[in-house]
């Protein structure tokens, strides 16, 4: 049952990242392609057959909006005009994966819009943001969380290893870390950095900021299973052979550390996830028009655009079932390696 | 000729409460080309002492000397690293298990001395061959060998560097008799080949005998008495040696626990010819040529 | 088929065509067609190598072998079998009949209770013996058995506090606290030192000179057979080899694997 669970789980997360991967194929805009026309349009309702015009097959609507009382928009569907959808279309030109130019989309349509997620403030295509979201809040979840785990497993297997000063010194280190609550620590990292950098050292930045903080934790664990290693005869074996420290550590310390490793890098994963949303809410991470979930979440701060276009909300949905999804899979994986429970 | 002496070492283990005193003034010598087995219930220092050797521990005070060299200085390390190996009494604990043999042993003869695995594989072959293992184990991993086997792997790791000095922590005690009796004789003839020096260490005296030439007994931290094996195991001097030798044949009865005091002899409480005079300090007595023991009863002017 | 005809001597267990299968990732059998009887008021030895199935035997005899093992033949004691009785009996079975002392003496008492809370707890809720008064004098009779000298003391201190040895006393007194019909020791000695080996093994002795308890000593050195028992099993890769009086194991083993194991033995030993 369990196990299961854990493989549809795997699934979802695979589709996501092949998703995101592939990100400008499978979406029918670019991110930042905006339209003023189209601000705040609601999902596009796709439809099959109109028996009428004799239309089989998928296709939309045009729509066009009348301005209410209040200044706001209110889409309907023009069912005089009718766009089909194809598949494979010609679209903005990008590369596979940065190698390869192409200009193929999944799916598009030639005239009109469709927007499967509704549009943002500025008319963007809120699928084709939250696919190009993902590349950035997917991935600083891997990479911060693989990060701070090489930080935590080096500390902490030489702290536990070595014992004594240096275990002193490191682990006090980490206690000035935990003691400050993460999110202050983020927020004051993110401070101290100048507000206007490019994207790209933004991005950089952020994965540092989170596996600055990540590591503690980690270290304080696999100092603990360390030193309880380390009393091992292949260990006093490996010394008398005359290895070298940081090879003992390397070779015979930190792969029996793995199992557990593994594990809670999976399970950590959310937090980073979540991180880089808090601080992209904030306007603290990635810049607009870059996109990333927790950007993309900011444009749905307040409560009149929440009750207005609900639409808006859909990354928070992805944040949400990405985060249940690796919590899952960590649990599975748990069960899986480590079936007594010995350290957690 | 000694190829290895301790010098009043003195290794102190500072507790909460306590300070335990592993070794308290252990003066051992190991002659070239010969074994020498040190002997004791399980707690008093035999393991430390290996360890400290090994440099593992580091003495409040004494000193090692290996081939005239004081080891106990941190710049001579590389000299214990290449001189000296050990053999643990778990061979399963003593390979690490997500290693094959080949690399296990590949990466011990790689320390000193880079070499390429095709250069590496015939010596590892030959190191096993010493240990009547063939090419076969390469590539299992520890658990897939049995424990005699495994135990012959470490005793191949440890001959590999040519090392001049193998220290031997109980390296029977975790198999079974068949497989005990057949690693003893594989012992003993590797030490006749090779004349590598031994230093076997054992709560058996029965094994000593039969392997040793020479013998310390020892008891929390202290050196009770030593001399030929010969003399030791059929004409035990100290109490505690003889209440060795009486276990060792399953004849003790009687029971008794006490504490360590903390001067004089630390055998006193559980000794049956204790006098007013063990409680002071107790000197070493010749009693037949080259045989020691550290006993009071045997002193000749009282 | 041969007959062997024993001497008259009641039997009080005897286990018959015994197999033990292990199921799991692998299957092992532990145990293949085992045959052995007991008889009342002896030591007997069960000797072999690790994996040979010894302590498999121990744990089928009183019925605790783990979930998913598969056991075939009949354990008769006192002419009931074993294996056809229900949980109940069983709980009755163990301890007030058939007991055990382990290995590690160190792991059969819960660290963070003293060992006469321990005692008394095993003594109510196991025994029955409900008055306080009865079961302190039990205590203290069984402590005697085990030559304890300190009783108060020993009650009042936690695992921790007493040595591997006085544990152990400790757990052969629990053991034998209900008078068991039989004691099975599995081990009991080779986690301890050699001295503690000597003083348990002469308390073996002595409990079953003066109190006529039966013993089943599973061990595998031949050394405490030979000093120990008066008659040995040898199992080997779950099978048994050779049923013989201790004294004749050594002079005049009959079976190739036996006269193997004498032979290493001796050769250590002399």
């Amino acid at each position: 049952m369990k196990s299961r669970l854990g493989n549809s789980v795997l699934v979802v997360l695979g589709v996501l990242y092949l998703l995101v991967m592939f990100a400008p194929f499978f979406s029918p805009y670019s991110y930042d392609q905006d339209d003023v026309l189209n601000s705040y349009s609601p999902p596009t309702k796709i439809h099959f057959l109109n028996i009428r015009e004799q239309q089989v097959g998928l296709f939309i609507y045009g729509h066009s909006f009348e301005v209410d009382d209040y200044y706001r928009r209110i889409y309907s569907e023009d069912k005089t005009k009718i766009y089909p959808i194809n598949f494979f279309v010609k679209g903005f030109k990008y590369k596979v994966l940065g190698l390869l130019e192409t200009d193929r989309h999944l799916f598009g349509v030639r005239e009109g819009k469709v927007f499967l997620l509704g549009a943002d403030l500025k008319g963007r295509d809120i699928f084709s943001r939250v696919l190009y979201g993902g590349r950035i809040s997917l991935s600083i979840g891997l990479i911060g969380a693989t990060i701070s785990f090489v930080i935590g497993l080096l500390v902490g297997g030489a702290s536990g290893y070595f014992g004594g000063k240096v275990d002193n010194l490191l682990m006090r280190l980490c206690e000035m870390v935990m003691m400050v609550p993460s999110f202050y620590l983020m927020l004051a990292l993110r401070a101290s950095f100048p507000p206007n950098l490019s994207s790209a050292q933004v991005y950089f930045l952020i994965v540092v900021i989170l596996s600055f903080i990540g590591w503690a934790s980690t270290a304080r664990i696999i100092r603990g299973m360390a030193i309880s290693l380390r009393e091992n005869d292949y260990i006093y074996a490996a010394k008398a052979c005359g290895l070298g420290h940081f090879k003992i550590i390397v070779r015979h310390i930190l792969p029996h550390t793995l199992s557990y490793a593994v594990v809670a890098i999976v399970l950590s994963i959310p937090a980073y996830i979540l991180g880089e949303a808090a601080l992209s809410l904030l306007g603290l991470g990635i810049q607009e028009p870059q996109a990333s979930w927790g950007n993309l979440l900011s444009g749905a701060m307040g409560i009149v655009n929440i009750r207005l276009y609900p639409w808006i909300l859909t990354p928070g949905l992805f944040i949400l079932v990405t985060v249940i999804c690796f919590n899952v899979l960590g649990e599975t994986l748990r069960d899986k390696l480590d079936p007594k429970r010995k350290i957690m | 000729m000694n190829i290895l002496e301790t010098k009043d070492l003195k290794v102190y283990f500072h507790q909460k409460h306590q300070t335990v005193k592993a070794l308290d003034g252990v003066d051992v010598f190991l002659r070239k080309g010969i074994t020498t087995a040190l002997a004791g219930e399980s707690g008093c220092g035999k393991t430390t002492l290996a360890k400290t050797i090994l440099g593992f521990h580091s003495p409040c005070s004494g000193k090692i000397y290996f081939q005239k060299e004081d080891i106990t200085v941190k710049k001579n390390e590389r000299l214990i690293r290449k001189n000296i190996q050990i053999v643990f009494q778990n061979p399963f604990l003593s390979l690490d298990p997500r290693y094959t043999i080949f690399s296990s042993l590949y990466e011990t003869l790689n320390v000193f001395k880079r070499r390429s695995k095709k250069e590496a594989e015939n010596f590892i072959a030959q190191a096993l061959e010493e240990v009547e293992l063939n090419r076969g184990v390469f590539f299992r991993y520890p658990h897939q060998l049995s424990g005699g086997q495994t135990q012959r792997v470490c005793i191949a790791r440890s001959l590999i560097m040519r090392a001049p000095l193998i220290i031997f922590d109980e390296p029977t005690s975790s198999l079974d008799i068949t497989t005990a009796s057949k690693i003893i004789k594989l012992l003993s003839r590797l030490q006749q080949d090779k004349g590598i020096t031994f230093l076997f260490i054992s709560h058996n005296l029965k094994l000593i005998r039969k392997i040793s030439q020479v013998s310390f007994i020892m008891y929390h931290g202290k050196i009770f008495e030593y001399g030929p094996t010969d003399l030791v195991y059929n004409n035990p001097l100290h109490p505690y040696t003889k209440l060795l030798k009486e276990a060792s044949f399953l004849r003790l009865k009687s029971f008794q626990d006490s504490d360590i005091p903390q001067y004089g002899c630390p055998f006193l409480p559980r000794c049956s010819h204790r006098r007013q005079d063990c409680g002071r300090e107790v000197i070493r007595n010749e009693v037949e040529s080259g045989h020691f023991v550290f006993c009071n009863l045997y002193n000749k002017n009282s | 088929m041969r007959k062997v005809v024993y001497i008259i001597m009641a039997n009080i267990l005897e286990v018959k065509n015994l197999s033990v299968t292990y199921t799991g990732v692998k299957e092992v059998r532990a145990l293949r067609g085992v045959n052995l009887s007991v008889r009342k008021g002896e030591i007997l030895g069960v000797v072999g190598e690790s994996g040979s199935g010894k302590s498999t035997l121990a744990f089928s005899i009183i019925n605790l072998l783990p979930q998913g093992s598969k056991k075939e033949g009949e354990i008769l004691f006192k002419n009931q079998n074993i294996m056809s009785l229900s949980e109940n009996q069983l709980e009755d079975l163990r301890g007030r009949q058939i007991s055990l002392v382990f290995q590690y003496p160190g792991a059969t008492f819960n660290p963070v209770l003293s060992i006469g809370y321990q005692f008394h707890e095993m003594l109510k809720e196991k025994g029955g013996i409900k008055s306080r008064a009865n079961r302190r004098k039990i205590i203290a009779d069984s402590f005697e058995k085990v030559r304890l000298s300190d009783c108060q003391r020993m009650i009042n201190s936690y695992p921790h506090q007493l040595s591997g040895g006085q544990l152990q006393r400790v757990s052969i007194a629990m053991a034998i606290s209900r008078n068991p019909d039989i004691l099975i020791a599995d081990e009991p000695t080779s986690s301890l030192d050699v001295t503690i080996e000597s003083q348990i093994v002469n308390l073996f002795k002595e409990l079953s000179d003066d109190y006529n308890i039966t013993i089943i000593f599973i061990t595998h050195n031949l050394d405490l057979v030979r000093v120990l028992c008066d008659r040995a099993v040898v199992l080997y890769q779950g099978k048994v080899r050779e049923i013989n009086s201790s004294k004749e194991l050594f002079s005049s083993p009959k079976d190739s694997y036996t006269v193997d194991l004498i032979e290493s033995f001796k050769e250590l030993e002399s």
